[in-house]
């Protein structure tokens, strides 16, 4: 197998691996929080989980980076495309952005989400300010994205 | 609309203060301040409060056991309000009639069998547990104690460690005995050994066990488990009792909200300022109810004073906004953020196009925009006090669906429709200066609005300082965008500058000058105002990928499976679970995104926010709607 390949798939992995990791630690530790929550409260559950999920854009994100690198690859054609070496590391850079930013913003968000599923405690009908605090880090998560979209647009296979 | 609110005082005779403040509560219309802030503890607050502990009790342990219902609807319910409806007369002649106190009787003695049973049957089991543990282990609590000759044992020892103690025994133990599970077992051995035993039984750290059945633990084990049958059977009895009483949950529920509302008049009836004769009571009212007020004193008395007055020192006036229509929805978007101040704009009806445009261009597919308005339609029809929300999520399907129609996709799939405009997937730059074209059109109309309420409130440097700067800041670039020419470059900055100079708060002309200066710094700010707005090209994308994502997985499901009925109908499932995921958390992202944008992008331009939205005082239920 050819190092551009290699590295291609490298990045899908990566893309994939680390925001979901992210999401998945944010998710816990919000999951924990929320069942606090809920233990008490169980009619506060909807808006818990909510809260929960916030983090998990993130690794659907990395998700959808992973598929857009392997259909650029040629992977689901059944005929994968010859990638060379320079190539291939261009879409392991590309794949970087979510991957690394996906992987800490998710957790970093998981945080917010926690505090605000706290904050449900004392006054649930002011879950939409809680939401809307917890999505101002996911922001970056965006960014990230559309850069990684962007730039895997550029690369020509 | 922000509607402008008054303070007002009233004062009537002293004899009227009961029926008053009852016809108040009745309207709803006026927010009561209080002079004094100490809490009233007085025998009918008392009584009150008892009687509302205690059909509190009912309606929560009657909720508590509420039929179960599916996971789903669950969820749902726990977003919505379901109120009970009654006239406020039937709860009055509710709270008068003694019908309630049989119920509460009745559900504190079923709660008091119901908790001994639980604590009964918990009990029970753990002593199964226990026992089911020592099945095969022929000892009971009277032959440990009768035999003369020999002791015993019945312990627990760790795995795999019990045939090295067998074998370490030998001969010395009378009889050795192994319970079912792998670590229990008994010994009998002959008095005068034990000090043999006792250092064996140690050395394989094994523990001793307390003997409390009386009959082996097979015939044990049979008997609790009958036991536990009975208590079972008896808790379905009172289960039965409580479902005869559930039909009472919505009156327990209305007389909850009955005691509060009087404990509430009887509360601040107190605190009325008073002479001999009269009291005296402030608040605030909107403008437009102060006829509506004069009605309803009149219905009591017709000997009253009503006039405005001077709010205090230090005290804002709240807020009170009414909307009708479409624009209620677009007030929960607004309501996220907070209340405007008393002084400003309602932004609901001014983020309301930006906001679904923004929406829409995060969802863009026709599918989509076509499932969001067909599942809004069908939980407006299945749920009762949803429309507000529901109608905001038709309205930005309809977006989405003339998003999606410009970008030619369908469900993820493209079209390649000749009535395509854009191709976000092929030439993304195109979406992306369109997004932040839209975004540098609603910043420039925040900034409008924001110099038209300058003007309003009198505040003319404002207006044409800061706010007109940035307007014909944006104004030349965008012509020196288009056109190329670099003089509108010149225009702009010196434009920004120059107008933040001639309005500048300062005297002195330095301090103006570096004003002027300041406001160059403030272009960072607006580019990454408008670079905000990229957001929606990318959740576009995403939502647009992970639609595409879920189509590829149903090729390949079909392809997997050779047989063509199956491969079809697992593609199928694929389908309609992803796409459904999808929706949902696109549709997520978007409302969050097109919301964040409102607050931070937009509202800066025009509004602090932080004001305190109205609280009238009136029949206002936790669980019932007073209908008339």
């Amino acid at each position: 197998m050819e190092l551009g390949i290699i590295l291609a798939i490298a990045g899908a992995v990566i893309a994939l691996s680390l925001p979901c990791i992210g999401s998945a630690f944010a998710l816990s530790g919000a999951g924990q929080a929320a069942t606090g929550l809920v233990s008490e409260e169980p009619e506060k559950f909807g808006k818990a989980l909510l809260l929960q999920v916030l983090p998990g854009t993130q690794g659907i994100y990395g998700f959808l980076t992973a598929i857009l690198i392997m259909q650029e690859i040629g992977m689901f054609g059944g005929q994968i495309a010859n990638v060379s070496t320079s190539t291939g590391w261009q879409i392991l850079l590309a794949a970087l952005p979510i991957a690394l930013v996906g992987l800490m913003s998710s957790i970093f968000q998981g945080r917010v989400s926690v505090t605000g599923i706290a904050m449900l405690g004392r006054r649930a009908e002011e879950a939409g300010k809680a939401i809307i605090l917890s999505a101002m880090v996911e922001t970056y998560a965006v960014i990230a994205l559309l850069l990684t979209i962007l730039l895997l647009n550029i690369i020509e296979v | 609309m922000n509607l402008s609110t008054t303070k007002i005082e009233i004062i009537a005779p002293q004899e009227e203060s009961e029926r008053l403040i009852e016809e108040l509560q009745k309207a709803g219309i006026m927010e009561i301040t209080h002079t004094s802030h100490e809490e009233v503890e007085d025998e009918k607050v008392r009584k009150w409060e008892a009687r509302r502990a205690k059909v509190d009790f009912v309606r929560s342990f009657l909720s508590r056991n509420l039929p179960k219902e599916s996971f789903v609807k669950n969820l749902i319910n726990s977003f919505i309000f379901h109120p009970y409806n009654f006239s406020y007369k039937e709860i009055q002649e509710m709270a008068g009639s003694s019908e309630i106190d049989a119920v509460i009787r009745e559900c504190a003695s079923t709660e008091e069998r119901m908790n001994k049973l639980a604590g009964e049957r918990m009990k029970l089991r753990e002593e199964l547990h226990i026992l089911e543990k020592f099945k095969n282990i022929p000892v009971t609590k009277e032959s440990k104690n009768s035999l003369q000759n020999f002791s015993v044992f019945v312990g627990v020892i760790k795995k795999g460690k019990r045939e090295d103690l067998i074998s370490e025994l030998g001969n010395e133990v009378f009889s050795f005995s192994c319970g079912e599970k792998e670590k229990v077992f008994s010994l009998i051995y002959p008095k005068g050994k034990e000090e043999f035993f006792q250092e064996k039984i140690q050395k394989y750290e094994a523990k001793q066990e307390e003997v409390f059945w009386n009959d082996l633990p097979e015939r044990e084990i049979e008997k609790t488990q009958e036991k536990i049958e009975k208590v079972v059977r008896e808790e379905e009895k009172e289960k039965k009792r409580v479902e005869d009483l559930i039909s009472y949950l919505p009156k327990v529920a209305a007389l909850v909200d009955f005691y509060e509302w009087e404990i509430d008049k009887s509360r601040r009836l107190e605190r009325f300022e008073k002479t001999r004769k009269f009291f005296r009571v402030t608040g605030w009212i909107g403008e437009n109810d102060i006829k509506l007020l004069r009605r309803v004193i009149k219905r009591v008395t017709n000997v009253f004073l009503l006039q405005k007055t001077n709010s205090e020192e230090g005290e804002n006036p709240p807020v009170l906004l009414k909307n009708n229509g479409i624009m209620k929805s677009f007030g929960i978007v607004s309501g996220v953020y907070g209340a405007p101040k008393s002084d400003e704009p309602d932004p609901a009806p001014l983020l309301a196009p930006f906001f679904v445009f923004a929406f829409g261009v995060a969802l863009s597919d026709i599918g989509y925009g076509i499932m969001l308005i067909g599942i809004s339609l069908l939980m407006k029809k299945l749920y009762k006090g949803v429309d507000n929300f529901f109608n905001l999520f038709i309205v930005g399907g309809i977006f989405t669906l003339f998003a999606g129609l410009t970008m030619g996709t369908f469900f993820g799939t493209d079209l390649n429709a000749p009535f395509r405009l854009f191709d976000p997937s092929a030439n993304p730059m195109e979406v992306l200066i369109l997004v932040s074209i839209f975004g540098a059109i609603q910043i420039f109309c925040g900034l409008l609005i924001g110099a038209a309420w300058d003007i309003k409130q009198g505040d003319k440097r404002r207006a044409f300082g800061e706010k007109g700067g940035f307007m014909v800041f944006l104004l030349s670039m965008a012509v020196f965008l288009i056109s190329g020419m670099q003089i509108f470059l010149f225009v702009a900055l010196g434009g920004l500058v120059l107008l933040n100079v001639i309005f500048s708060k300062e005297k002195k002309p330095l301090l103006r000058i570096s004003s002027g200066a300041g406001a160059l710094y403030n272009i960072v700010g607006y580019f990454s105002d408008v670079l905000s707005y990229s957001r929606l090209l990318a959740l576009g994308l995403a939502t647009g990928i992970i639609a595409m994502v879920v189509n590829v997985v149903a090729g390949i499901a079909m392809e997997m499976v050779p047989v063509a009925g199956i491969g079809i109908l697992i593609a199928g499932v694929v389908l309609v679970v992803g796409h459904t995921f999808n929706l949902m958390i696109s549709t997520l992202g978007s409302f969050i995104h097109s919301a964040r944008l409102q607050f931070v992008e937009f509202f800066s331009k025009f509004m602090e926010g932080g004001g305190k939205t109205m609280k009238p005082f009136s029949k206002q239920g936790r669980f019932v709607e007073i209908i008339h």
